[in-house]
């Protein structure tokens, strides 16, 4: 169903969209505009062939709200380890509070593999754009690119961040990741996970435009006896620019100041 | 036109123009062909370069066509060839000042003994510039309102160029420094500043110092199937004079950057300075 | 004509090969002036940045023993592009390798080009230049 806001809305969309598409040349920018908006005026016109209004432009800084250590389901409670990764899970904490985290390849500069790195307390910025979805951290410049309307592969070669593919749901980006390596943890607890889990993300604009709502949906088989949702709130950072970040640097200096070299 | 020597319309002056012509052609003609000798190549044996490879190829047949938009830089970029030293011109290096070119000859001897010096790359830093654009791995550029987004595949590194700003008045010195870019026309000028000197200028070993300034001029060519890049770098403790150089970047739809994880297992970080293969 | 095609072919991978194996700052602890090849079993692979290190253990014919050599490849990015995977070389498989020895003249050395089971493996990256 068409109403004004939701044209109002799309025009909006259409026309940032267009000009986000011709990046800011310099003299020549006030011709490209005005084309852009015939453009978009022209889209408007044949807006009731089109199906909802666009999806939400969520390019920019965020950071996590309320991060935390220990990850929960969205029931509040700790997520449901079988057996052995439960026995896996305790050797972790055990370990973590004789400050023995060598469980956790963080501390020696690794990716924190996902959903982790999303739920780190370092901001991130997206980089949206039609084909493909990047995440950039600050901590470490890890990327990631969840490229849109695809398949995920049938037998990749796994990696820290795996591989995503995306698609839009209306107002909410899915994302769908596996290809997972071993070896990397759900949280800084310790959660462990193995190489069938599959993570769906769900983001979610808020209506003040500021804040992100993500869900996420853990599957896999080899670690928990069912599936599980967890979730996260981030919020937008605008004129924060993320530094260069060295993890390597970071953990020489701790070295040397630790007395080893 | 009025030249340099140029007072247009009096008669010494046309002489004067002639005479420094006639040198000018003369001296062309004669320096012509062979590069002029350089420590690099009198023979010296210690001193040998690494030869450049070949690098990137096009694009498969049947890839996506590049678009024309010379303001459109998005997608995947390669670099043909690789050199080794960047200087003005492949096998010449950058005009060190005398105690700088010591310098880089120190540490082509140390590599040619088989102990090269450590640099940034093999502790997993990022490689500094102009070094960095010398990458032998793919370059994803993307574009956003008021930024362009260098995303390299080695080592995850970022480039964020903030468009039409000025640099910060102090800013704080980092591997990649800080980058501001604007469009001359068709050509993206991006300016580098603020880079700390912790790396080299090129994987011979070439010094910069904290005043490192970089300009790249970046141009679609051929029909955007290329992306040209004339690099000029300015360094007034290290270098005499600043210098260009050109690169070719080729256009590969067919290629997405990879995950390169640097820290996984580098068993070439340096040892007591020294670089291995361990 | 097929053997000339197969020489062409076999130059051509053997220059790509060798570029892949992109002489990164570390390769110059290698003597690219010489080549050896070395007849064994490999006894780990490792598939990680910034250099695959595949263990080969070898046989010192002089004294009869196994020896261990560590051999260094490219990265597992460019690899892939010319056709390796992860799985492409395995613990316990048999295999010929090319490589540039150490200059210290250790047991190590940089990949040229690996065969298991008399196959090569990786091919060359599409797209000539």
């Amino acid at each position: 169903m068409r109403n004004t806001g939701g044209l109002l809305r799309t025009l909006r969309t259409l026309r940032a969209r267009a000009t986000r598409a011709l990046p800011a040349p310099g003299a020549p920018e006030a011709p490209r505009t005005l084309g852009a908006l015939v453009l978009a005026a022209l889209l408007l016109a044949a807006a009731p062939a089109m199906a909802g209004s666009g999806p939400p432009d969520l390019t920019g800084v965020w950071s996590i709200v309320g991060h935390t250590s220990t990850l929960k389901t969205i029931e509040g409670s700790l997520p449901p380890l079988n057996a052995a990764a439960r026995t896996l899970y305790e050797q972790h904490l055990a370990a973590a509070a004789r400050g023995d985290r060598s469980f956790d390849g963080v501390t020696r500069c690794l990716p924190p593999g996902l959903p982790r790195l999303m739920l780190m307390n370092e901001p991130f910025e997206i980089l949206q754009r039609q084909r493909v979805i990047y995440f950039v951290h600050q901590l470490n410049r890890l990327p990631r690119r969840a490229y849109l309307g695809e398949q995920l592969p049938e037998d990749p070669d796994p990696l820290y961040l795996g591989f995503s593919v995306a698609h839009w749901q209306g107002d909410v980006l899915v994302i769908e990741s596996s290809g997972f390596r071993e070896g990397t943890l759900l949280d800084d607890a310790g959660l462990p996970h193995s190489d069938a889990l599959h993570l769906t993300e769900r983001y979610q604009l808020g209506k003040d435009g500021r804040t992100l709502h993500a869900r996420f949906k853990i599957e896999d088989p080899k670690t928990y006896t069912h599936s599980w949702n967890a979730q996260a709130e981030y919020v937008r950072r605008p004129g924060y620019e993320i530094p260069e970040e060295v993890c390597a640097d970071q953990l020489a200096s701790k070295l040397r100041q630790n007395g080893k070299d | 036109m009025s030249g340099p020597l140029g007072q247009r319309g009096t008669k010494a002056g046309a002489c004067l123009r002639a005479f420094v012509w006639t040198l000018l052609v003369a001296g062309t003609a004669v320096a012509a062909p062979p590069a002029p000798k350089t420590l690099f190549n009198s023979g010296d044996p210690t001193l040998a370069l690494t030869p450049p490879l070949r690098g990137a190829g096009i694009a498969p047949p049947g890839s996506a066509p590049p678009n024309a938009d010379p303001h459109n830089l998005e997608g995947v970029w390669w670099l043909q060839g690789y050199e080794y030293m960047l200087g003005p011109a492949s096998g010449v290096p950058p005009p060190l000042k005398p105690e700088y070119m010591r310098i880089l000859e120190r540490r082509i001897r140390a590599k040619n003994r088989g102990t090269p010096e450590a640099d940034a790359s093999t502790q997993c830093f990022p490689h500094g510039m102009p070094r960095l654009m010398e990458s032998p791995y793919p370059i994803e550029i993307v574009q956003t309102p008021g930024r362009i987004t260098f995303l390299h595949e080695v080592a995850h590194n970022i480039r964020r160029i903030w468009m039409n700003r000025a640099h910060p008045a102090n800013p704080p010195l980092t591997f990649l420094g800080d980058s501001v870019g604007h469009w001359e026309a068709d050509t993206l000028v991006v300016d580098t500043v603020g880079l700390n000197d912790r790396t080299f200028i090129d994987d011979e070993g070439s010094s910069h110092s904290t005043r490192l300034h970089t300009i790249e001029r970046y141009r679609k060519i051929d029909g955007g199937a290329n992306l040209e890049l004339i690099m000029t770098v300015e360094d007034p403790v290290t270098l005499e004079h600043p210098y260009s150089y050109r690169r070719v970047y080729h256009w590969r739809p067919d290629i997405r950057p990879q995950e390169y994880v640097c820290e996984e297992n580098n068993r070439n970080a340096p040892i007591n300075g020294v670089t291995v293969a361990k | 004509m097929k053997t000339q095609q197969a020489t062409l072919a076999s130059a051509v991978l053997s220059a790509l090969l060798a570029q892949a194996v992109w002489a990164h700052h570390s390769f110059a602890t290698f003597d690219t002036a010489q080549q050896k090849t070395l007849v064994g079993t490999i006894k780990e692979v490792q598939w990680t940045n910034p250099h695959i290190w595949v263990q080969v253990l070898v046989k010192n014919d002089a004294t009869g023993e196994m020896v261990e050599w560590s051999i260094e490849g490219g990265s597992p990015n460019g690899l892939s592009r010319q056709g390796w995977r992860r799985s492409s070389l395995k613990a316990g498989d048999p295999v010929e390798i090319v490589i540039h020895p150490l200059k210290n003249g250790s047991n190590g050395g940089s990949l040229m080009k690996v065969s298991v089971n008399g196959k090569p493996i990786g091919k060359p990256p599409a797209g000539k230049g």
